[in-house]
């Protein structure tokens, strides 16, 4: 699906550059911000298709958002990022929900898939089963708690 | 009010006879602590919170009218360090400080401070604590918080890699982009600058290993089984350059730990043995052997342990250089050019971990390290 909003929230300016281009290139409108707050209006106004976030930034912690956007807008896909590249975290992001997660520094074309991949999957409502078949690996939003064992493949690089 | 700031009124109350023509303008006593910007707290003799100023308030979050008449304890976490100092401070000492108290707020955040506990003069038990919190430990609490990760070096290793690997993203993703539209003499270029930031970025993930302290799992495990698999490893990579020799005592029993850890450790001293090979080839000696009478004093431990289970790694090559001996387990020491010092130091981490030690000896042309591991009981929890 090329086309798509994409929010963007990092709070390392470097980064959202590269971000803003890379997606930029692949045809998306991307929008980005260095602070949850913002993120959070635009997600709140119902804008946007797709959101990558960072994990540690001024405001508030990026996997604190992440059930609040996952409570408000179940089918919007997030994809978090960070450079804590502990499988703790991983763990941790995918089960409030997280799409996908990727380790800083990253590879642009990874980058590109994951996004391709997150707005080309079905928009699943937030009670959609976990035990989907292998396909469907990242794609249930899950709420806290639940264990997705089959997601955690895909955590670690 | 209180005797703290009764304490703070005779001294203000000196001052005031000395600077007569400011006696009508001066702050109370009560003013002056609220006007301080670190949090204070006056504790009674039974623990009840009898004061607490403005940035105490906004430290427990919570305002002074729930916070008086709380006992201590149920402002700080039961076994907070902080406890400890009021009772030092009971126990005789007129005022005791300590820096980077970790702190949790009502609301699980993870704080450092450095806290301040003095005696009340002529008010049995009564103490001022005085709490300040730390700026740069609040940055790195940040980012540690949901690590779990304790303030030491290997909190400071995390954190610093998570500041590294930032403005990599950053270089990575911008060398890529470049890369897109570039000639092919120019993307040679762009490769080499995503190759290197994926060097550095190794390197501080593994610098964050020294900060990985969650659990492993550990099972018994056939060290000979392991030297055989690091063995040809090593091989593999080094060719024939290197003649191994295995000098094996079958009847060892298993080791209690970590099985790709103990791998780590013994490929770590190998490669070592095997980089340090003279020219035309050298001879890396592989031993077992079980030493019951071994006794070694661990750093950190009560008295000298047993640790009868040895496994060495002897090489012929030029020996350790004298100047690096005495810090050879420290991090980013290394003797080899390119080398990172994290291989050796991180060993040691894993074999303290296991329980042992390592020591090693070292003279040109015999070089032997050695891993000293305990002995693991049925049922003894290691």
């Amino acid at each position: 699906m090329s086309g798509a909003t994409i929010l963007v929230a990092d709070d390392d300016r470097a980064i959202r550059t590269v971000l803003n281009q890379a997606l930029a290139r692949q045809g998306h409108d991307v929008r980005t911000t260095g602070n949850a707050a913002t993120l959070w209006r635009w997600v709140a106004n119902g804008e946007g298709n797709l959101v990558i976030t960072d994990v540690v930034m001024p405001d508030e912690n990026g996997l604190d958002l992440l059930p609040r956007i996952k409570r408000l807008r179940p089918e919007l896909p997030i994809v978090v990022m960070s450079a804590h590249s502990t499988l703790l975290t991983a763990i941790k992001a995918t089960e409030l929900g997280a799409y996908e997660y990727l380790p800083k520094p990253f590879d642009i074309n990874d980058l590109v898939v994951v996004v391709d991949r997150a707005l080309a999957a079905p928009r699943a409502p937030a009670a959609a089963s976990c035990s989907a078949s292998p396909s469907a690996r990242g794609r249930c939003p899950t709420g806290p708690g639940s264990t997705c064992s089959h997601r955690r493949w895909r955590i670690r690089r | 009010m209180t005797a703290g700031v009764t304490a703070g009124a005779a001294t203000a109350a000196a001052r005031k006879r000395k600077h007569q023509a400011a006696r009508d303008s001066a702050p109370d006593s009560d003013a002056i602590v609220r006007a301080l910007p670190d949090p204070v707290v006056l504790v009674d003799g039974d623990d009840i919170v009898r004061y607490v100023n403005p940035a105490a308030e906004q430290f427990f979050e919570a305002g002074a009218g729930i916070l008086r008449d709380r006992r201590l304890d149920q402002l700080v976490q039961f076994d907070s360090p902080l406890l400890a100092l009021v009772a030092k401070v009971r126990d005789g000492l007129a005022a005791v400080t300590e820096y980077g108290v970790d702190m949790l707020s009502p609301h699980r955040r993870a704080r450092t401070v450095d806290a301040q506990v003095t005696a009340i003069p002529d008010a049995a038990g009564w103490v001022l604590v005085g709490l300040r919190e730390r700026t740069i430990a609040q940055k790195l609490d940040r980012q540690l918080s949901y690590l779990g990760a304790g303030r030491s070096v290997a909190g400071i290793a995390a954190a610093l890699a998570h500041e590294v690997k930032n403005p990599l993203s950053g270089i990575r993703g911008a060398a890529q982009l470049l890369e897109q539209n570039a000639s092919l003499a120019d993307r040679e270029l762009t490769r080499l600058i995503t190759e290197e930031t994926d060097r550095i970025c190794r390197l501080v993930d593994r610098m964050e290993m020294f900060s990985n302290d969650h659990p492993v799992e550990r099972t018994p495990v056939n060290i000979h089984e392991v030297l055989d698999h690091v063995r040809r490893l090593v091989q593999s990579s080094f060719g024939g350059n290197v003649r191994f020799v295995e000098r094996y005592d079958p009847s060892l029993p298993p080791v209690f730990g970590n099985r790709d850890q103990l791998v780590q450790v013994l490929l770590n001293m190998v490669k070592n043995a095997a980089e340090a090979m003279p020219e035309g080839g050298g001879e890396i000696i592989l031993a077992t052997k079980f030493e019951p009478g071994l006794r070694l004093s661990l750093a950190g431990g009560n008295g000298r342990q047993r640790l009868p289970l040895v496994v060495s790694v002897r090489d012929n090559g030029g020996g350790v250089p004298e100047d690096l001996k005495a810090h050879l387990f420290d991090p980013f020491v290394s003797g080899k050019a390119g080398g990172t010092g994290l291989g050796l130091s991180l060993a040691a981490k894993i074999v303290a971990e296991h329980g042992g030690g390592i020591e090693f000896d070292s003279e040109p042309g015999r070089t032997e390290f050695r891993v000293l591991l305990p002995l693991h009981s049925d049922g003894e929890a290691v």
